[in-house]
Order: C-alpha cells, then sequence, then structure tokens
C-alpha cells in the first residue's frame, strides 16, 4: 500500500511538470497549427526570470513565479503578433522553421545573459514524510500548483466566453470566424496563455531541477511526445498525456531499470499511434 | 674671391650631409631591417558552449584562452605567437567531428586540442591520425580511444577513467565498508569506469546491492535515490556529470535517503557545485585529478600562477577541466619548442614524436603516456586524489578536504552523514 501511495504520488509529481509543459504547447498548435519548436525556450526563458527575480530582486520563489508567467505571456503576445502571426496558416513546416530558428537565439541570447552556469531556486527542499515516504516539500508544492494550474485551464477553457472562443478557434477557424470570433485576438490570448503556462513550468523546472541555457532543447522532444500521445492540440489529451508519461517513467525506473525510463515515452508512443493514430484525444479523420 | 668662398661652402655641406648621412645610417652591429614578425601557430580546438556538456566546455574554452593569453604574453614559442581558432561543437558528436574537420581542411590548423569528454573525441582521434596532425586531448578520460587502437597521432592527458576512483577503492577498504549502492551514466567512458571499479570493489571484498545505469539526459532521479535508500548499503556511489551530481544530490535529499558515505563521482569537486546544492554538499565525497593547492608546473606557469590569472581573468575559480585544457597548451608549447630548438622548424613529425615520447610535467600534473604498440597515447602517469566537503561549524561554509592519497590529505577520517 505504501509503495502504492509512493509510486503514484512521485509519478504524479514528476507527470504534473510534463503536463504543465506540454499544455501550452497543445494549446499554440491546437489554435494556430503552429508548431511551436521554441517551446522549450520559452520554458526556459521563463525559469530564468524567476531565477533572477529571485536572487538577484529578492523575491519570493511564489511571487518570483507569477511575475514571471506574466512576463512570459506579454513575451509571447509580443512574439505572436510581431513574428508568429505572419506564418499562420502557412503549411507547417514554416512554423517549424521559424520558431526553431527562433530558439537557437533565444539559446544563444541565455547563453551570453545568463552563462552557461547550472541555476536552481533553493526552495523548500527539506524532505516531509507522507504515507510512510519522503518527498521535498517542494516536489509537494509543484504538485498542488500543477493541479491548481490544470483546473484553471479548464475552467477556463469550459466556461470562460474567451476560452469558448479558443476551443472554437481550435474546432474551425472559419466557422468562429462566421460566428464573430475574433480569431486573431484568440490567437494572441492562446500564444500569451501557452507562454504564461511555459514560465510557471520553467520556475517549477527551476525549483525542482536545475537551469541551463539549453535545457528547453532537452525537453521539447518529449514534450512533442506528450503532445502527440494527448492527441494534437488537445489541452486535457496534452495534460493526462504528461501524468502518463510521467506514471511509465516512474513505474518503469521502479520495476526495470533507470536506463529505460526516458524511452518509455517513445514506446508509449509508438504503441498507442498503433492502435489509436489521433492520439488519446484527437480528433479523427472526419471529425475535425 | 667669391671663388674661394664659395667652394668652402659647398665643402662644408658636403661634410655636413656626410656627417648627417653617417648618423642617420645604420649603428655598427644593429640589423640592416627590422626583423619580421614570425607566423603565428595556428592551434584549433572545438569546444562545448552549449548543449549538455557546456558547464564543463566553458573551463576547457577559457582554459585554452588563458594559456594561449599568458604564453603570448611572454613572447609565444621562439617568437612564434599561438592563435586560438575555437568552434561550439553544441555537445553534439557528428557536429565536433564535422568542425575539426573543417579546422584541418579549411582553416588548416598546425596543431589540435582536443573537445570535452569522450564521446566527443572518440569519433574525432582516427580523422586526426588520417590528417596527421598531432592532437592534444585534453578532456577525455576514456582510455577506450587508444587501447588496441594504435593511434599515432593523438595523446591523452588527463587522468584515465580507470583510475577516478582508486582513493575510494582504498578508502572503503580502510574504513570497513561492507556494502555499495551504484549508479553512473550510460557514456563509454564512465561505463567503462563502472566495470573497473566493480572489479575493484569485488575484489576487496565489497558487495555491490546495486548496480544501476541511467542515461546521460536522465533528469529526475528520485526514483533511483529512492531505489537506492532502499538498499541500505553503507556507501552510495553515482559515476557521472555535473548535472546529474546536482541533480542526485537534491534528490537523494527529496527521498530521505542518508547513507552512511556518499561518494558522488568527479565533478563534485567544482565551486558550482555548492552554488547549486548548498548545504546538501556536507559531507559528499567524490574524486579530484587537480587540485588549485598542488604544487605543479608546466611550460607556462606554475599551478599558483595559473590559479590566481584565472581568479582574475574569470572572476572564478579554475576546476581540474580548465586546469587540463591550460595543461594542453603547455603540453604542446613544450613540444613546438623543442622543434624549434632542434629542427629550427616546427615539425609536426617531431612534436608528435616529442608529446609520445616524453616524460614531463604541466599545472594539471605528471605527463606521460604509453610511447608505443596498440595502447600508444594513453595516459600512464597522472593520479587522483578523493576529496570530500565538509561544513566548517563556525562559519558555515563549505570547505574542500582531502581524504586521499595520505601524504596530501587534510583530515584523517571523511565525515559521515
Amino acid at each position: 500500500m505504501t509503495e502504492a501511495a509512493e509510486i503514484l504520488l512521485r509519478s504524479l509529481f514528476l507527470g504534473i511538470i510534463y503536463a504543465v509543459a506540454a499544455s501550452g504547447l497543445a494549446l499554440i498548435f491546437g489554435v494556430m497549427r503552429v508548431v511551436n519548436a521554441a517551446h522549450g525556450e520559452l520554458i526556459m526563458l521563463g525559469g530564468y526570470i524567476a531565477y533572477m527575480l529571485w536572487s538577484a530582486a529578492g523575491f519570493h520563489p511564489l511571487l518570483a513565479m507569477g511575475v514571471a508567467a506574466l512576463l512570459m505571456a506579454l513575451f509571447g503576445v509580443l512574439l505572436q503578433r510581431f513574428i508568429l502571426e505572419r506564418v499562420v496558416g502557412q503549411p507547417e513546416m514554416s512554423s517549424l522553421l521559424l520558431t526553431f530558428g527562433l530558439s537557437l537565439i533565444l539559446v544563444d541570447l541565455a547563453r551570453g545573459l545568463f552563462t552557461t552556469t547550472l541555476r536552481s531556486i533553493v526552495y523548500l527542499q527539506e524532505p516531509v514524510s507522507v504515507l510512510g515516504a519522503s518527498y521535498a516539500q517542494n516536489n509537494l508544492l509543484t504538485l498542488v500548483l500543477g493541479l491548481g494550474v490544470g483546473a484553471g485551464l479548464f475552467l477556463f477553457l469550459k466556461y470562460h466566453p474567451l476560452g469558448k472562443a479558443v476551443r472554437a478557434t481550435a474546432q474551425n477557424e472559419d466557422l468562429a470566424l462566421a460566428c464573430g470570433i475574433d480569431c486573431r485576438q484568440v490567437r494572441l490570448v492562446s500564444f500569451g496563455l501557452g507562454s504564461a503556462l511555459a514560465g510557471l513550468a520553467g520556475t517549477v523546472w527551476a525549483i525542482n531541477y536545475s537551469l541551463f541555457p539549453s535545457v528547453g532543447q532537452n525537453l521539447i522532444i518529449t514534450l512533442f511526445a506528450i503532445v502527440v500521445l494527448g492527441g494534437m492540440g488537445s489541452v486535457g489529451g496534452a495534460f493526462l498525456g504528461g501524468i502518463i508519461l510521467g506514471l511509465a517513467q516512474v513505474v518503469t525506473a521502479r520495476y526495470l531499470t533507470t536506463q529505460l525510463s526516458l524511452f518509455t515515452a517513445f514506446i508509449l508512443l509508438l504503441g498507442l499511434l498503433l492502435i489509436r493514430p489521433q492520439g488519446l484525444f484527437g480528433a479523427g479523420a472526419g471529425e475535425r | 674671391m667669391i671663388r674661394g668662398r664659395f667652394f668652402r661652402i659647398a665643402r662644408s655641406l658636403v661634410v655636413l650631409l656626410a656627417a648627417a648621412a653617417v648618423a642617420c645610417g645604420p649603428q655598427p652591429g644593429a640589423p640592416a631591417q627590422p626583423e619580421a614578425p614570425k607566423p603565428p601557430i595556428r592551434v584549433g580546438a572545438s569546444v562545448s558552449l552549449t548543449g549538455r556538456y557546456q558547464v564543463e566546455g566553458r573551463m576547457t574554452q577559457q582554459g585554452y584562452e588563458l594559456a594561449v593569453e599568458m604564453l603570448n604574453a611572454k613572447g609565444g614559442v621562439n617568437g612564434h605567437r599561438f592563435e586560438l581558432v575555437t568552434y561550439d561543437n553544441q555537445s553534439d558528436a557528428a557536429t565536433t567531428t564535422s568542425l575539426y574537420r573543417k579546422l584541418i581542411f579549411e582553416d588548416k590548423v598546425d596543431f589540435l586540442l582536443g573537445p570535452y569528454g569522450t564521446p566527443l573525441t572518440r569519433p574525432v582521434a582516427p580523422l586526426v591520425d588520417q590528417s596527421q596532425i598531432p592532437m592534444i586531448t585534453t578532456e577525455a578520460a576514456g582510455t577506450e580511444i587508444w587501447r588496441g587502437q594504435n593511434l599515432r597521432w593523438s595523446t591523452q592527458l588527463i587522468t584515465p577513467v580507470e583510475r577516478y576512483n582508486v582513493g575510494l577503492v582504498e578508502l572503503a577498504k580502510r574504513l570497513g565498508i561492507k556494502s555499495v549502492a551504484y549508479v553512473y551514466a550510460n557514456t563509454p567512458a564512465l561505463v567503462q569506469g563502472a566495470e573497473t571499479d566493480r572489479g575493484l570493489l569485488t575484489q576487496a571484498g565489497i558487495s555491490l546491492v546495486l548496480f544501476e545505469r541511467y542515461e546521460p539526459d536522465q533528469v529526475d532521479f528520485n526514483v533511483l535515490a529512492s531505489k537506492a535508500k532502499a538498499t541500505n548499503a553503507d556507501l552510495f556511489v553515482m559515476n557521472g556529470y555535473f548535472q546529474d551530481a546536482v541533480n542526485l544530490t537534491k534528490a537523494m535529499s527529496a527521498v530521505g535517503y542518508q547513507p552512511r558515505y556518499k561518494y558522488l563521482g568527479f565533478t563534485v569537486v567544482t565551486e558550482d557545485y555548492i552554488k547549486s546544492v548548498g548545504d546538501l554538499a556536507h559531507c559528499v565525497m567524490g574524486s579530484a585529478n587537480w587540485l588549485p593547492i598542488l604544487k605543479t608546473k608546466g611550460f607556462i606557469a606554475t599551478n599558483e600562477e595559473f590559479v590566481s590569472r584565472f581568479r582574475a581573468k574569470y572572476g572564478a575559480e579554475p576546476d581540474y577541466r580548465a586546469a587540463t585544457a591550460f595543461g594542453g597548451v603547455e603540453l604542446l608549447a613544450e613540444a613546438i619548442k623543442a622543434s624549434l630548438d632542434r629542427t629550427g622548424k616546427v615539425d609536426k613529425a617531431f612534436v608528435r614524436d616529442y608529446i609520445f615520447n616524453t616524460k614531463t610535467a604541466t599545472v594539471f600534473g605528471p605527463y606521460e603516456v604509453v610511447a608505443w604498440g596498440a595502447d600508444a597515447g594513453m595516459q600512464v602517469g597522472a593520479g587522483s586524489y578523493t576529496i570530500q566537503w565538509q561544513k566548517e561549524p563556525r562559519t558555515g561554509s563549505m570547505k574542500l578536504e582531502v581524504l586521499w592519497p595520505e601524504q596530501y590529505a587534510t583530515v584523517k577520517e571523511p565525515c559521515t552523514a
């Protein structure tokens, strides 16, 4: 029983980080059909902003997280308005190339600004015992925050008029336009929200692990796998996909070997795509 | 009358002009023309400024740069200045190989220095042998690059990975350790090192209750730390890279894992480790290939000079990677000087023979490689030291103590958690 609880909590803790990080990527793809290869760098930038606010300006880590999310939202809106709007409606390869270039620029910029030294936000590192197993307090805080973000995102997309507009645009942009939805504004909101989620994920990453300029490049492949697993463009699917991946990695590391745990995402993806090519929550051909 | 005056004036002018010509002409013993500057010696390297080895790669780059700067400030080698050509290899083996190809065939550098790490150096070594340009590999600890390969143009400067943890095994025997949980990164050099350690520990009658590999991109170590905790081993060992050491230290704290002794490999010796984990570093042991307190001396500087110049230039403490990089430039400069002194020119074949046959020292420490045969180029002279971070009770700051070898030990016994 204790072991099962430990596995579940460790899976949720790992999975929730993936979930928050991947849901922003899924939101951006869902609304704009933009394959954002720079999403990992948005996570990295968010983490560094929070780190600088904490270490240089003396902000409380949670306040730094909030400010980092807001600043990343603003950065995302500007990025969308002046750069990415140009590739909306273009073949997906255009957005992939553009954001890939953007990611290289951001990594280089971060290297110049922050150097390549590993950075961490030291916060709530002390262990606490829950159901017979030890966890860092920041692990548990991450779990609570992640679940809160997931719930907030769900409520926003389900009930808020802007959230409904986001969903409508993601499902059928032409029909959304016909219904009077300002799709351009929806795209700005979506990219801003996706970037804010990246900012949150980056801060959580800096608290639990460590930051360096190319951290996003290491993460992005896993995030793409999660988005495909959940169904391209499905925010809920990405959220669930993240948690499933966390569970799979923890179980693999615990009962098989740690070495295999990183491949789990791709093994899962391969297995699922054979059974359900559109992913967990993706619309199949003809459904969209 | 007028005619005589004219001749006097003309004679005076001639004398004056002649005197001026003598005064402005070359002085006896002075060269006729100012000496033309000697051509620079171009030295190429690719370094990891981005990607997973970026922390290590930055130190490599700084070590190379500082050595070249100090060498050139002394006038270079017999008047030949060193010119460093470096590119970022993004910590990627394929990029590294293509960059060395560029350095050799496009930039046409005279000599080469190695990148950081065995995975990046391995594919480069055969290319260097084909191109017949001497290369000093400063930071490739894996011996499989040389062992049985008959390499003729590259030598190893750093301590071989098999000798990283010699002190650990000696210490484990002395401390009466019965069981070890051992985890290691899945890179060829570290796998090789782990297998060597397994043999040595088993020979010493110490049981390995966990021996598990992880991928180099692993970030979350909570489950692995939790598994190690369940073994209740006396000693926990990690043989991995810097990022792994930082994340594993945090994970051990998170899962409440406090083994009697913990040894987290060869990267924890750096100040960056303390900055990243703070007080969690207390009682963490590791190995060091080089220490700032060593009384070593190379072609360019003493260890003390190297450390103080590094601090002044970069505002940070150098680590063993900066020292090996610095030592690589020192060895190359020493070999080129020998070539210039004995052959009168910069002879690549002479430099090659020199770096394979000499027994010398750099700021990093002793240098001696296998001179001939299948393992030629493999380091046999350099050693390692076992260290531990201990929190000073009065100041609360972390202090690096040396545990082994005994002649360098600053404390007799390691602290326990």
